[in-house]
């Protein structure tokens, strides 16, 4: 058998997300102790991600916020019964994305069966401005943006929530798996699909 | 693994090494074996570059910049928490679960409840208690007497001298 090529960037990355595993589960130790500046330092380091993933899902940037707030409270409160049993990203994540669905589902039922694809219009108004492209560009990059919106608002909610933490959050299938509370095979089997119904539809963008 | 030839991510259940290919998270090896393949499989190919064209699309989807005063808004919902008493924690999400209810929804649990309570109390078990003696009816003791009576008169009978 021929040696294995060595992945240089590949050990360095898992030595690096195994450090952050670590400091991640220390700081929430230090939070349940009582340690203030530690859930600082956890909502400095994790306070993007979890804003920029709920936007994702719920396509509406202060309903975002809102669940993010309610993310961060809900961790807080659990301080005293935090035990490092499991990546703390990865239980972050499932409360954001129990959040996420619950709000989507109540919006859906508020509204009878409207789509959201047309119920998130109004949270989006991207204004995407840049002096060194032309208006013609401008708009052509708005209208890119729109399509690639609404196709991943027209993924059913799952796909969705998984789709967005494989492309945006990097998360392992297992890590994916936690957080929807499924099998890692099912995790690879909405992905699949979630990314064959995104290649159909923005076939024409290609 | 995968052969080059032989063995198709698409038509066994392999498509997340495809994925995988197309997020840049394969390893070098992995890597190397599917692009061998690829140059044999045309699907593979052309999934890979769709695929690829999709992963380069979505990093158009930014999200937008978060409001300055969100640590300002948790912290101050902290404080508010620290606030209230330990017992309040425990029960305001009791009672905000009772006022998000119709009004006749906690009726229904309260019915329920009662309802199992009642079931519990009258198939419990009865507590085993000492045998009680059946009452004895009046009728029942004067026959008795007469009974003894009679059986006194045959003895006292039995007993007297034959000839007497």
């Amino acid at each position: 058998m021929s040696p294995q090529p060595f992945d240089r960037d590949g050990v360095l990355k898992d030595m690096m997300a195994v450090a952050t595993l670590e400091r991640d589960a220390e700081l929430m130790l230090r939070v349940r102790e009582g340690d203030t500046e530690s859930f600082a330092l956890l909502l400095e380091r994790h306070r993007m991600p979890v804003i920029h993933f709920l936007f994702r899902m719920v396509q509406n940037q202060p309903v975002a916020e809102e669940l993010a707030q309610e993310v961060f409270l809900r961790v807080y409160r659990s301080r005293a019964n935090y035990e490092p049993t499991a990546k703390f990203t990865t239980w972050l994540f499932r409360i954001a994305t129990h959040l996420a669905l619950n709000w989507i589902r109540d919006k859906r039922h508020e509204r009878g069966q409207e789509s959201l694809d047309v119920e998130v219009q109004e949270g989006v108004s991207r204004q995407i401005a840049d002096r060194a492209i032309s208006a013609e560009q401008t708009m052509v990059r708005e209208s890119r943006f729109d399509e690639i919106r609404r196709a991943i608002a027209g993924l059913p909610e799952k796909q969705r929530a998984a789709v967005l933490m494989h492309k945006y959050d990097e998360m392992e299938y297992s890590q994916i798996a936690t957080v929807l509370e499924c099998s890692e095979s099912a995790v690879k089997s909405l992905l699949f699909r979630a990314y064959e119904t995104l290649r159909a539809r923005l076939a024409h963008m290609a | 693994m995968l052969d080059a030839k032989t063995t198709c991510p698409l038509q066994t259940d392999n498509a997340d090494v495809l994925l995988d290919y197309c997020s840049r998270s394969l390893d070098p090896a992995r890597r190397g074996m599917l692009e061998r393949h690829m140059a044999y499989c045309s699907e593979c190919r052309e999934m890979a570059a769709g695929q690829a064209e999709i992963w380069s699309a979505m990093d158009m989807f930014d999200a937008e910049p978060v409001s300055a005063d969100f640590d300002r808004r948790l912290y101050s919902r902290i404080a508010d928490i620290e606030k209230v008493p330990a017992w309040e924690r425990v029960w305001a999400p009791i009672r905000a679960y009772l006022q998000g209810q119709p009004a006749w929804k906690p009726v229904i649990s309260a019915a329920a409840a009662s309802a199992v309570l009642a079931i519990v109390i009258l198939v419990r078990p009865e507590a085993p208690t000492a045998p009680v003696a059946a009452p004895i009816e009046i009728q029942e003791v004067v026959e008795a007497e007469k009974a003894l009576e009679d059986m006194d008169m045959l003895r006292q009978l039995d007993a007297e001298p034959e000839g007497n």
